[in-house]
């Protein structure tokens, strides 16, 4: 075997590796097309509602932790049913100011809990928090998000299935008026709810809980072993353990919820490293306990749940691609041109959420947004910088290897709200 | 090749390349759609929702009237909207209102007294009574707001919504297409088709073959677990079909990855969960949900006190009772089929129609 077919035989393998993931995208957005709407929980409007924490982990926060808890006070849940817990986890700001104020103003429906020791991070927080509420549902909220009225009840409905151990909601943009980059990743974020998790849902696949507008179960919790303070992607994390355990994760496309997008690629560059290190570190704990084939899943799920862990570890898997396919030219190896076009295509529609155009589209016509898709070529530019910040991100031995004692800090995206604002 | 020849082939090359950016380009450089999704705080399950939306249009409108239209005598005309109303004021009550304007059924009817409808009208547009209807036999309706109780004759047909301050009573035979709900009763009559009904007491039948809630015993036997089965959290997991003998008490939430019997008499004093079909037995009682990916049936005489959430068929048999006044709750299923002597006390959805028995 020479070393041109060695070459050769490497770009076989990823453009198998990135037509896998294409048959996936397409899989998803024909099943959003013409599949089933699956949503069998999002009629729940009376019930016996159970006690709720709602969690929302603050590290200075100042600027939204206000409009937040303005937002889960109007909650419509019963309200003797539900308290709302900030954990102030050493902010140096004003939120713990602020939050003692809400607590003072609403006595025992703002209940706060302030670190000062224990290791840092949203997973140490959330762990910590979990051990002192004992309501049997526990919410989880970014401190930027606005959620709705109705989201607490529509978020706590599908725990009326005893199988149920976690739930996630949709994620809307609602500062998307700012940049080019905010209005890609509106587009993004479409595609990534209103098509990857809702087919997953449809198809009984594995939704991913996404730690920013969801809830989980707190014998779910418990049984799978709590947070992961050791996790940079608690939320990853605890949807995997969650699943090999037999409990079922929910998505609720109707549970939509406004967030605060990054305005400026920095800061989009280091949220997607940061996702990428927690998700490789989940991809290595997890798919080789997956890869044995837990008796209760079935093999769709879990070529599913391996191909989720696997989607930031894609990226430098392209660049391989493109690298060795520049090399075989150079080297005079005849590469057949369907594979090559078949490469350029994958290239296009593989990256996890990022570059799935077609999914993108379908999710856009889904919302009834026509005009935002014009914006769809642009997606190339934003597919190129996550390709290289998740590429470099993937490539880093921080991506693979566990933190140290101190465990994860606080990475957190900056927050562009004015000060004390309650935007809505 | 000359300079100018080079130059436009370059110009033409570059143009064909930006052609299919000039959308994109537009959008970025003339945003029309840069509003956030106006998505977050839809509530699918608030079933009262477009009555109250009609409520809140109508008062409004109707208090935009001129002075002449508010008189207190009857009025045909148009909102200042451009809708077509009929206000009738001075109908006696109990008065068939039979003298409504030959184009009443093209408008919004407004009718301030209890009236009685002869039958076989066709309503295109919304109907408000704000006192007591009866709506004759064979009759179409858009949608109707009823302040006080609303009874519609067999055959009667709803479209969109309906909603009733009090008790609303169906006839055979109708057929009720989108959301139906009351803030005192629900009586259905046979063979009534339903999409989504709310009400705190959903009663199916005069009410006669209302049975309640099945006795507590005072001692049962305790469930054995199978032998494919763990705990998972507050659960027990089977991974495997399932038999919960007649009889026998079960406490804790029980997931079962196959199907689900229980048996006559049996009592759960928790949640569960089939993956495949559950089949309840007459007398059985469930204090907490019952959920399948399939299909579910519940027998005579049992009491659910949670959710009920089906992907497929759901049955309640005759005199079965789900929640209570004190306690009202959901039942979903695909399609639903509710016998005589049902009793629900909440919501029912079925997202592809339900329908009474005979």
């Amino acid at each position: 075997m020479t070393p041109r077919d060695v070459v050769a035989i490497g770009l076989w393998i990823v453009v198998a590796i990135l037509v896998i993931y294409t048959i996936r995208h397409y899989i998803f957005t024909l099943n959003r097309v013409f599949g089933r709407h699956r949503q069998p929980y999002v009629d729940i409007g009376v019930g016996a509602w159970p006690q709720v924490a709602v969690f929302v982990p603050c590290h200075n926060e100042e600027k939204v932790i206000g409009g937040m808890l303005e937002a889960l006070l109007a909650a419509d849940y019963p309200h003797d049913q539900y308290y709302i817990v900030p954990i102030n986890d050493r902010s140096a700001d004003g939120t713990a100011r602020i939050i003692d104020d809400y607590a003072a103003r609403y006595p025992g429906r703002v209940r706060p809990y302030h670190r000062t020791a224990g290791k840092p991070g949203k997973a140490a927080a959330l762990k910590d928090a979990t051990g002192h509420c004992d309501a049997p549902i526990f919410l989880v909220f970014d401190a930027d998000y606005l959620p709705g009225p109705n989201l607490v009840r529509q978020l706590v409905a599908p725990f009326f299935d005893p199988e149920v151990g976690a739930v996630m909601g949709r994620v809307v943009p609602h500062n998307l008026n700012r940049s080019l980059l905010t209005r890609l990743l509106d587009l993004e974020r479409s595609g990534g709810y209103q098509v990857d998790q809702q087919a997953r849902m449809n198809l009984r696949l594995i939704p991913q809980y996404g730690g920013t507008v969801g809830g989980v179960r707190r014998s779910a919790l418990l049984d799978a072993g709590d947070w992961n303070e050791d996790s940079l992607a608690e939320d990853t994390d605890i949807t995997y353990r969650l699943i090999l355990r037999g409990w079922d994760v929910v998505y609720q496309n109707r549970s939509e919820c406004y967030e605060e997008v990054p305005e400026n690629w920095p800061t989009r560059i280091r949220q997607v490293q940061r996702w990428t290190r927690g998700h490789n570190q989940c991809l290595k704990r997890y798919a080789p306990r997956l890869l044995r084939f837990p008796r209760h899943m079935r093999v769709a799920q879990v070529i599913d749940g391996v191909l989720l862990l696997g989607v930031f570890a894609v990226a430098p898997v392209l660049i391989v691609g493109w690298g060795l396919a520049t090399a075989l030219f150079f080297m005079g190896y005849p590469v057949s041109q369907s594979l090559l076009v078949l490469f350029a295509v994958a290239s296009y529609s593989t990256l996890g959420n990022f570059a799935a155009f077609f999914e993108v589209a379908t999710a856009a016509r889904l919302d009834g947004s026509r005009r935002r898709i014009r914006l769809l070529p642009f997606l190339s530019f934003g597919f190129l910088v996550n390709l290289l910040a998740v590429s470099r991100a993937t490539i880093s031995r921080t991506s693979w290897r566990d933190p140290g004692k101190s465990g994860p800090t606080w990475e957190k995206t900056e927050r562009y709200r004015a000060k004390g604002g309650n935007a809505a | 090749m000359t300079v100018l020849s080079f130059v436009g082939v370059l110009a033409f090359t570059i143009l064909w390349v930006v052609l299919p950016l000039l959308p994109a380009l537009r959008e970025l450089y003339a945003p029309s759609d840069v509003e956030p999704l106006s998505m977050v705080g839809r509530d699918n399950a608030d079933i009262a929702r477009f009555s109250r939306h009609f409520r809140d249009y109508i008062q409004a409108n109707l208090k935009r009237l001129p002075p002449d239209a508010r008189s207190g005598t009857d009025f045909i005309g148009k909102l200042p909207d451009g809708t077509g109303i009929v206000h009738v004021v001075t109908a006696a009550e109990g008065h068939p209102v039979a003298e409504l304007p030959a184009d009443a059924q093209q408008r919004i009817v407004v009718l301030e007294q209890s009236a009685e409808l002869p039958g076989r009208e066709q309503f295109q547009q919304e109907l408000w009574a704000r006192k007591e209807l009866a709506g004759g036999p064979g009759a179409s309706y858009r949608a109707i707001l009823g302040e006080r109780s609303v009874s519609l004759a067999d055959g009667s047909v709803v479209l969109r919504w309906l909603h009733s301050v009090g008790t609303l009573t169906i006839g055979d035979r109708a057929h009720l297409y989108g959301r139906c709900s009351s803030e005192a009763r629900i009586r259905l009559g046979r063979l009534v088709g339903f999409d989504r009904l709310g009400a705190p007491s959903i009663i199916v039948g005069s009410g006669s073959e209302i049975v309640g809630r099945p006795p507590v015993p005072e001692s049962m036997p305790a469930f054995e677990r199978p032998e494919r089965a763990r705990d998972m959290g507050d659960a027990i997991r089977v991974e495997e079909d399932c038999v919960v003998p007649a009889g026998v008490l079960v406490t804790g939430n029980l997931v079962v990855a196959g199907s689900l019997q229980i048996g006559i008499g049996a009592r759960i004093e928790g949640s569960v969960k089939a993956h495949g079909e559950i089949q309840v037995a007459s007398g059985a009682v469930v204090v907490g949900s019952v959920v399948s990916r399939k299909a579910i049936a519940i027998g005579q005489k049992c009491w659910v006190r949670g959710p009920i959430i089906s992907e497929e068929q759901l049955r309640l048999a005759r005199g079965t009772m789900i929640g209570t006044v004190e306690s009202p709750t959901t039942i979903v299923g695909r399609t639903v089929a509710l016998a005589l002597g049902t009793t629900v006390h909440g919501q029912v959805i079925a997202e592809e129609g339900g329908q009474t028995e005979d």
